[in-house]
């Protein structure tokens, strides 16, 4: 410590320059916990009052000044697990006990390394600027009923623990007042290029690579003292954070799948089961996002070209998210738009279940009119057949499912239909098999919808792959009515 | 000659419904081939 000032008179304390380091060859401090560094230009507490004040709060200050702390922390795994499990879970007896009536944090810098059995996760946090106060007339048990003001920060930056993926938000400004939080925008950038990223990273996940710019939360808000389920069972009671409203300007998403890399197999979770499984309440009212594209590729097992497909323009509104069960609203909806290939629009609404004693869900969607020649660089690399000629007039279809099975009813209209299945050559060159071709546009496949005067329906039941993600599952469901539609 | 024309005639019905379970059996196989490439697809992780 360089310089510590008291006035008792005026109750305050100023200390600069401070640094506090554990000593690890200490016999009690066990390096397999918790180890923190801390170092702090200045901090000045005011208005320090050690007696016993209202509420279960030992000492109260009136303001604590903090000037360009910084906060180097590093938890091994088994602190951390507990630390998870006391913030998630989830029965919450008292609000927040806050140490101070005001917090001013100047420059402050974070820096976090949580040691896994996988790795290190580090997480840094830049030129943290906060000034909280407490609320004189507290009408509530949630955050923004308690606290006023707000803070910033320029940079959040995360690694993940095999250091394969960066994530970086930029420009994070909350204001307690209003519960908003704004941020200027979210990447997340895998280290290894996306031919390689399978191969280097040490779970074998997918290539992903994402942006989103312009994000603003309106009426956030954190009760931590908890609610309980309206279903019942009065004493699970959770953390409930709302939100009322969310608007992401633009984004883009691109994912790169190599299925000649070996993954290991685990159960993935449906969307709606991701949120109706938190370890917290959340309800967020509306989410929209304005403007995004997705593009996915994907290697075929022995190939050395990706199909490849994009959707652009996507627009998209969530529309009363939470997983609060409720037996008036028991779904909550994801509707969305774009164009598929750059040149057909595509529309579905999803219908997801609030409670997690329900699997069941719905999709509406359609497709506009599209020239099926556009499906070839998607369909060449990864089905090896190509499309001569052909237009889709319309499709609707309406998907109902659970986490096992989907049944899928679906009207799909295209004519002059004609498909060429084709050899890849070693040089990525196109060569038709002529005979295959003539037999399955001649005999297999039908050549529009309707035809004779007759309109096929596809219809049937597909099971799901657990293993497989989210849109497999919708695919699977899809080509169901598909085949059904061209008469296979 | 009847009797030639009777064989004929088996032998041509055969011809035909043989065709007829060939394209069935070949349609069915290309089908299969179609409906095995297109299941395939992955859909990455999303």
């Amino acid at each position: 410590m360089d310089d510590a000032k008291v006035s008792i008179f005026g109750r305050s304390v100023t200390i600069r320059g401070v640094t506090l380091k554990p000593d690890v060859s200490h016999p009690d401090n066990n390096p397999q916990e918790v180890q923190l560094d801390l170092s702090i230009d200045g901090l000045f507490a005011s208005g320090l009052n050690l007696k016993m004040l209202r509420g279960d709060a030992p000492f109260k200050l009136k303001t604590l000044e903090i000037d360009r702390p910084l906060i180097t922390a590093d938890i091994y795994s088994g602190k951390q697990k507990e630390a998870t499990a006391d913030s998630s879970g989830v029965i919450q007896k008292k609000p927040f006990d806050f140490p101070t009536r005001r917090l001013v944090v100047s420059d402050g810098n974070i820096i976090l390394r949580q040691h896994t059995g996988g790795g290190e996760t580090y997480t840094e946090a830049d030129d943290i600027n906060v000034d909280i106060r407490e609320r004189n007339s507290k009408n509530g048990t949630g955050i923004a009923a308690m606290f006023e003001g707000g803070g910033t920060v320029s940079a959040i930056i995360m690694t993940n623990a095999d250091a394969s993926v960066d994530t970086i938000i930029d420009s994070l400004s909350l204001q307690l007042t209003d519960g908003n939080v704004s941020i200027a925008g979210v990447t997340v950038t895998p280290r290894y290029p996306r031919e390689q990223f399978v191969y280097k990273s040490s779970r074998h996940r997918d290539w992903t690579h994402l942006w989103a710019r312009n994000i603003e939360f309106h009426g956030v808000d954190v009760s931590a003292a908890g609610i309980s389920s309206p279903a019942g069972g009065g004493s699970d009671k959770k953390m409930h954070v709302s939100v009322d409203s969310i608007h992401i300007g633009s984004g883009l998403v691109e994912s790169y799948k190599d299925r000649n890399a070996y993954q290991p197999y685990w159960v993935r979770k449906l969307i709606f089961e991701s949120v109706s499984r938190l370890p917290i309440y959340l309800t967020v009212g509306k989410a929209v996002v304005a403007d995004m594209d997705a593009v996915y590729s994907e290697l075929p097992k022995g190939g050395t070209t990706a199909g490849v497909i994009n959707f652009t323009k996507l627009a998209g509104t969530v529309a009363g998210l939470s997983n609060i069960p409720s037996s008036d609203d028991p779904y909550w909806t994801l509707a969305a738009h774009g164009l598929i290939y750059g040149a057909a629009s595509v529309n579905a609404t999803f219908y997801f279940p609030k409670s997690e004693s329900t699997d069941r869900f719905k999709v509406r969607g359609s497709l506009g009119s599209l020239d099926l020649t556009r499906l070839n660089k998607t369909i060449t690399p990864l089905a090896k057949a190509e499309v001569e000629k052909g237009v889709v007039d319309k499709m609707d279809f309406h998907i109902v499912g659970n986490r096992h099975t989907a049944s899928v009813d679906m009207e799909l209209l295209y004519h002059d239909l004609k498909v060429e299945l084709v050899k890849l050559k070693a040089d990525n060159e196109v060569k038709e098999r002529k005979f295959i071709s003539w037999i399955a546009n001649e005999f297999v496949i039908k050549e529009s919808n309707p035809s004779g005067g007759e309109m096929r329906r596809g219809t049937g039941t597909v099971e799901r792959e657990l293993d497989r993600s989210q849109f497999n599952f919708l695919w699977k469901a899809l080509m169901q009515g598909i085949k059904e539609s061209a008469g296979l | 000659m009847e009797k030639g024309l009777k064989i004929t005639a088996i032998v041509l019905f055969l011809l035909i419904m043989g065709f007829f379970v060939f394209q069935a059996w070949l349609g069915h196989k290309v089908a299969s081939v179609i409906e095995e490439k297109a299941s395939q697809f992955d859909g990455g992780g999303i």
